[in-house]
């Protein structure tokens, strides 16, 4: 039997604790602000502001010889305005030649392997090579022509020509040339089943001594490691480097981290500036109108929206606080303009409470599958949201690459005017990170997160050396209409979490953020310049047209990074800085590698 | 942290190891067989009953093949384990249920494992505390004993021991094969290059494999531990043998100290070689000798015969002369020379039956101990070492076989470590050669001054003394003193007649025992002095007279303190003055350090010509310190080649530069570790002695030369050394312009460099490039 003494003590303090419990809930309901974008960072910053080869005089300069229209020279143009080097384009050597005294000493001649005449060039390359500048050979010639000239051989560093076309197993990718550690593409395990997509047919060529190479194709055992195809090395028997890349990888966009790897390689130190963003999007989710219900019914016995809260959500929020993720949800009122279903506005005030909560940011999707077109999407979601009243800024969206163009042509409407910046798979169309209007960034993303093959390993790890940057654009629209087994939720988690815990891994030291604040770093990015000078064992780092806090990538070899005035750096890997720069001159110290441990300050021991 | 520091650290574990296995250890177990005895006496006995457990030991366990640290810990627990059970003879019940009882609370978790150790740990410790409060008791007593023991280790340190902390390397050529010979041991692999006296290699293959010392590292520093306990040997032999309490400090510290000594008496005691190590032996096995004869003749005036007191001795005495054989048979041969003055000394009573055939059976049954393992070895197939085969030469064919012998096995040798990239064996090492050219100019004058002497007065006797005197005393002069000696060059024979006179006297006065020591000490010396003459006297040459020398030299403070401590004695004797003779003792002690102090007779601190610079020793410690194991080679000049085992790879200079010759597009050379070390003197050390340009930089004009054509170390040796490391210096230079990013410098100063070549183990860099130098043309 309860005294009454205690019944009342009983009761006061499960009021108490029912205030407690209450309080704190109320207190969150009462003091998130959903209706405002905290991620939104005002840079200021315009297209007009960007750096521009042609207003600095000084940029270092690369030349490159070969196809102004080929894939090969809108990636190095594009990694030339990254590293703030101008792009000079000939269509032949004797071009250049004509022209070369007029210039300052280039930083780097690319050359399209395959479209020298190398009866009247070849002896150019020499020279150049001979006068230490590095040559890049961006693909190399058919190997009869290779053959044919000794000289070029023994320029290349290439030793013999085994075969004119080898199949191989596979290809790897040693350390330390690329970011992101050794790579071994070959289909070994049936995890890997279906991942091989990497060029696995090229010549042969056997590389002579005062060749360093640093990607070789995979063979069965009875080929000495030495005597494996070489893809990517360099040659050092004349005064400047010599690189040369079989295959056409630089017709793709992991050529970015290449022809940085390669710079890196030229000399003991090299230090370029990073966008240092990771960004992770999640498309079309949250979806706020209950469609496809009858699909949704069978394989979750939800409505769409109720598969979204009820069994997505929780794992959206699993993975975001795992990897500490800033994810970008762009948040799509409905695909399929078609039916009856119209979007529920309390369901938008729900997410955007929650990813409040979770410090993501919300943005819209601009994709569409059930309707006739982005114009009618656009209206539709501009009255939806028109109708809910609601003050959110809606900063980023993402489309798809081919309607980008179009919806820049919507911007007067609702949604769009608060639009800073865009997403889109990256395609041909438009450079990895660019300005698509005077105030819009476009911030192409590299990987759905579902799939990932060799390639697209090899092209994360080359994007990530040049830029610090990805972006993982996780497309909802699969779960939401399923097409196979593979889409349904539990299937499609599981895949692109294993994905992001693996392949990610090596580059997680890069900031995770959210669209808006990446589309502040690109900004700066794009504007910044930047001056080395070298003193001693210090470099001093002046950073000009930007105030903002920028990043670089130092990659030292033999050094270690002692200390960086002005900012603050951390290790990424082996000879592989960040440099986060506070200010606008940085110094870093560096010391060698070789400091010994047992000292010895000399005394005459003969 | 300095590489000084290091050493001083490698150093103190080094002795401290070597001190608990041959002092501590011992002490432990046999205290208690040795109560009443003397300290210096129970010390001695102590140091050659660990010396001769542990060597066995190794000996038993290798032969087995069954030696690691598991065995020989056990091994070396046993005879403790032996000793309790036969101490608790008859409570063997009640040790096993003791045992038991711990074991059962150790399963229930009542007792746990640190404080089983603990408690372990608290017995042995007070044991130890025991033996030292014991020294401790004894320096308390002997104030200015502990004094003099202290200025004895201070003049140690002072002339081994600075000049030990501040070069690191090795000094002599045949460490690297002495480095080789032990490094095999770890896969029980003893005798790997031939049955040899294994004693020095088994104690070194302990401590590294029981200590965890590296054996490189033992051979750096051993050397200092080795002089520290000749010396302590010499004293305590002194102290216990002589009358006087203080003079022995005085001879030691006249010895360490004065320079009078030629260098070459002393300048192997800065390497680590098994006749040095086996140099402590001498005067233990022979004191025990004394001692047995001392306390034999005791027991046999009190009427017993059990031996119970002498077996001591007689047990010393075969541990002692067992070790010696163990350690170098140089080492045997002044043992069984002093034995022979002994013999004579001690003539009245060796013969006797009660004393002789203890000796002979003790003599036997040590030789046989020693040679034993070595013995089972050869009946087991292993060929005798080719040192070994010419040292028998010798004394099997004498003196006329000598030259071609040696000559032979020079070339042995020499092939020997053109296949295996070896130094050659101490026999034929460069120091000596030097010092045969030098006596070999000298013996012309000498045997001229002889037979100059011989034809003045044929017929008679004194002019036969004279010329016998004068050649022993002038091969005196040439082999063991420096020209500083001057007018005392002849006083020689007449301490040894003095020492004869002193011992006949101590006879007639009573003082059998101290007689007989005398007059063997004068009988030793006197042989010693033939033998270091030999080849004057067209003897069989058992021991070349450099190394004779070195006995004659470590042996002349026992003729000086016999001397001195005689005419004390019998200044006592005559003037009853007992109790003076201390004061006498100590003032003539302190008047021996004033002078040689004062007059500037102290040897400065010898400047000893390392075959290894101090660079390559701090490169080398931090290689080791820094990387993983096997992840690395080390091309050098030789001396890393054995340096690196059980770490890393060893690839030699002269090997890679010959692939590189004749270079053309195909050459190729690979050395597949992750990271190499390239040693390179850019002031090349002179090694095997100096040439005209000794101490010239590595130039384009060396590397133009033509590489060595010669074979073994004579690539490395004199002007090739410098043709070597010139042209070793200009492909680093080229292949460091190709591969800045992969070649760095690790070390540098203006005497060594030292490159560091990081590659990718899947795509190993080919070192053959043209450098310029490739061939002669």
């Amino acid at each position: 039997m309860v005294s009454t003494r205690n019944y009342i003590a009983i009761t006061i303090m499960m009021g108490v604790i029912l205030v407690l419990f209450q309080f704190t809930l109320l207190f969150k309901e009462n003091t998130n602000e959903y209706d405002v974008n905290s991620h939104i960072v005002a840079t200021g910053l315009t297209k007009e502001d960007a750096w521009d080869a042609t207003k600095d005089l000084n940029c270092d300069l690369v030349v490159f010889v070969g196809r102004a229209d080929g894939s090969i020279a809108g990636n190095v143009k594009q990694w030339c305005t990254y590293t703030k080097r101008k792009f000079q384009h000939y269509r032949a050597m004797t071009g250049y030649l004509e022209e070369q005294s007029s210039l300052k000493q280039p930083v780097a001649i690319v050359v399209e392997g395959t479209m020298i005449d190398y009866e009247k060039e070849l002896d150019a390359l020499i020279t150049f090579a001979e006068q230490g500048v590095p040559v890049i050979f961006s693909n190399l010639p058919e190997p009869s022509v290779i053959k044919e000239y000794p000289k070029l051989q023994e320029l290349l560093g290439i030793r013999k020509v085994e075969s004119e076309l080898v199949q191989m197993e596979g290809v790897k990718l040693f350390s330390g040339f690329l970011l992101g550690g050794e790579s071994i593409y070959k289909e070994d395990e049936d995890a890997d089943a279906g991942r091989q997509d990497m060029e696995l047919e090229i010549p042969w060529y056997k590389t002579s001594s005062g060749t360093t190479t640093y990607m070789v194709g995979m063979m069965s055992d009875s080929v000495k490691d030495e005597d494996l195809p070489a893809i990517i090395w360099r040659c050092t028997n004349k005064n400047g480097p010599v690189f040369a890349v079989n295959g056409s990888y630089m017709s793709d966009l992991v050529s970015l981290g290449i022809l940085q790897a390669m710079m890196n390689e030229i000399g003991d130190y090299e230090i370029y500036p990073v966008v240092n963003a990771q960004d992770f999007i999640i498309s079309n989710y949250p979806g706020l109108a209950a469609e496809n219900e009858e699909v949704m019914m069978e394989l979750y016995s939800r409505k769409q929206n109720a598969v979204f809260r009820d069994i997505i959500w929780p794992g959206m929020i699993a993975i975001n606080e795992k990897n500490h993720f800033n994810l970008t949800f762009m948040i799509t009122p409905q695909v399929d303009y078609l039916d009856l279903e119209e979007p529920n506005d309390e369901e938008l005030v729900m997410y955007l409470k929650q990813l409040n909560e979770q410090k993501a940011e919300a943005g819209l999707s601009m994709e569409y599958s059930k309707t006739t077109n982005l114009q009618v999407k656009v209206n539709r979601d501009s009255i939806f949201f028109r109708k809910t009243g609601i003050g959110y800024q809606f900063c980023a969206a993402a489309v798809a690459a081919e309607d980008v163009a179009q919806l820049l042509t919507m911007q007067d409407k609702t949604i769009m005017k608060n639009i800073n910046t865009l997403t889109c798979y990256y395609s041909s169309l438009y450079p990895l990170l660019s300005y698509c209007t005077d105030n819009i960034t476009l911030q192409c993303s590299n990987s759905n997160g579902v799939s990932h093959t060799f390639m697209e390993d090899f092209r994360l790890k080359g994007i990530e050396t040049a830029l610090g940057y990805s972006s993982i654009e996780l497309d909802m629209n699969n779960v939401a209409w399923p097409q196979t087994s593979d889409d349904r939720w539990e299937n499609y988690y599981r895949v692109f979490a294993k994905n992001v815990d693996t392949y990610w891994k090596p580059f997680v030291d890069f900031d995770m953020v959210t669209l808006s604040e990446s589309d502040a770093r690109v900004r700066t990015f794009l504007t910044m310049d930047y001056e080395v000078t070298r003193e001693e064992d210090s470099l001093v780092v002046d950073v000009e047209n930007t105030k903002r806090e920028v990043w670089f990538l130092l990659r030292v070899h033999n050094k270690q990074l002692e200390s960086v005035e002005g900012g603050e750096f951390k290790e990424i890997e082996d000879g592989a800085y960040l440099i986060h720069a506070k200010k606008p001159q940085v110094i870093l110290k560096t010391k060698e590698d070789s400091d010994l441990y047992y000292s010895y300050k000399g005394i005459d021991g003969r | 942290m300095s590489m000084t520091v290091l050493t001083i650290l490698q150093f103190m574990g080094a002795f401290g190891a070597y001190t608990l296995l041959v002092l501590i250890l011992p002490s432990l177990a046999l205290r208690r067989y040795l109560t009443g005895r003397k300290l210096p006496e129970r010390l001695l006995y102590y140091f050659l009953a660990g010396n001769f457990y542990v060597i066995n030991l190794v000996y038993l366990l290798q032969l087995l093949h069954i030696s690691n640290v598991f065995t020989l810990v056990l091994g070396t627990v046993a005879p403790y384990v032996i000793l309790a059970v036969r101490r608790r003879k008859g409570h063997m019940t009640e040790l096993l249920e003791e045992i038991n009882t711990v074991l059962r609370r150790l399963e229930y978790r009542q007792l746990g494992g640190k404080t089983l150790f603990r408690k372990a740990w608290d017995k042995c410790r007070k044991k130890i505390q025991d033996f030292f409060t014991a020294v401790f008791v004894w320096c308390y007593h002997n104030p200015l004993e502990c004094l003099f023991l202290i200025g004895v280790f201070a003049a140690l340190f002072y002339e081994y021991g600075v000049q030990k902390f501040i070069h690191y390397s090795y000094a002599a050529s045949d460490v690297p094969v002495h480095t080789y010979w032990i490094n095999y041991m770890d896969e029980n692999k003893i005798f790997v290059a031939g049955v040899y006296p294994f004693g020095f290699h088994c104690m070194l293959h302990y401590i590294h494999v029981v200590f965890g010392m590296d054996i490189y590292v033992l051979m750096r520093v051993f050397s200092l531990v080795q002089v520290i306990y000749i010396t302590l040997m010499l004293l305590a032999f002194l102290r216990l043998c002589c009358k006087s309490r203080y003079i022995p400090y005085g001879a030691v510290l006249f010895y360490t100290l004065v320079n009078l000594y030629h260098p070459d008496t002393y300048s192997r005691y800065y390497s680590t070689i098994p006749q040095e190590f086996g140099m402590v032996f001498i005067l233990p096995t022979i004191y025990f000798a004394f001692l047995f004869l001392r306390d034999r003749r005791q027991e046999l005036a009190r009427g017993d015969v059990k031996k119970k007191e002498s077996l001591t001795g007689l047990l010393g005495f075969a541990m002692g002369f067992s070790m010696s054989l163990s350690a170098h048979f140089y080492d045997t041969m002044i043992v069984g020379i002093y034995c022979v003055g002994i013999v004579v000394g001690f003539c009245m009573y060796v013969f006797r039956r009660r004393y002789f055939f203890n000796i002979l059976c003790t003599g036997i049954i040590s030789v046989l101990i020693a040679i034993l393992p070595l013995g089972i070895a050869f009946a087991t197939g292993t060929p005798l070492e080719g040192s070994l085969r010419w040292g028998m030469s010798i004394m099997n064919k004498g003196s006329e076989a000598v030259e071609q012998q040696e000559a032979q096995e020079y070339e042995e040798a020499q092939q020997k470590s053109r296949n295996t990239g070896e130094a050659s064996t101490e026999e034929k090492e460069s120091e000596t050669e030097v010092i045969r050219e030098d006596i070999s100019g000298s013996f012309s004058a000498l045997t001229a001054a002889g037979s100059a002497g011989t034809s003045a007065g044929a017929s008679g006797l004194l002019n036969k003394v004279v010329s016998f005197n004068k050649a022993t005393v002038d091969n005196i002069n040439l082999y063991v003193f420096k020209e500083k000696i001057g007018k005392y060059k002849n006083i020689f024979w007449p301490l040894v007649c003095a020492l004869l006179v002193f011992g006949i006297l101590a006879g007639v006065l009573g003082e059998k025992d101290y007689s007989g020591i005398v007059i063997s000490t004068a009988v030793y010396m006197a042989i010693l002095t033939i033998l270091l003459s030999a080849k004057h006297f067209g003897l069989p040459e058992l021991m070349d007279a450099g190394r004779c020398s070195i006995y004659w030299a470590y042996s002349s403070p026992i003729l000086l303190t016999f001397a001195v401590d005689g005419v004390l004695y019998l200044l006592s004797a005559l003037m009853r003055v007992d109790e003076r003779m201390s004061a006498i003792s100590f003032l003539l002690t302190l008047g021996v350090v004033s002078e040689l102090y004062l007059s500037g007779g102290i040897r400065a601190i010898r400047n000893v010509p390392f075959l290894v610079t101090n660079e390559a020793a701090t490169c080398f410690s931090n290689i080791v310190r820094e990387e993983q194991d096997y992840q690395w080679t080390i091309c050098s000049a030789n001396d890393e080649t054995q340096m690196v085992y059980g770490h890393g790879r060893h690839e030699e200079i002269i090997t890679f530069l010959q692939e590189l010759e004749n270079y053309n597009e195909n050459s190729k050379v690979y050395i597949p570790t992750r990271n190499v070390y390239f040693f390179i003197e850019k002031v090349p050390v002179d090694y095997d002695g100096s040439y005209d340009g000794s101490g010239q930089c590595v130039s384009a004009r060396g590397a133009m030369y033509d590489l060595p054509a010669e074979s073994g170390l004579v690539h490395y040796s004199l002007m090739n050394r410098w043709i070597v490391m010139s042209k070793m210096y200009f492909w680093a230079q080229e292949f460091s312009r190709r591969f800045p990013n992969e070649m760095s410098v690790y070390f540098e100063n203006e005497n060594f460099v030292c490159y560091r070549l990081q590659q990718n183990t899947y795509r190993l860099l080919n070192l053959a490039i043209d450098y310029g130098y490739n061939g002669s043309d």
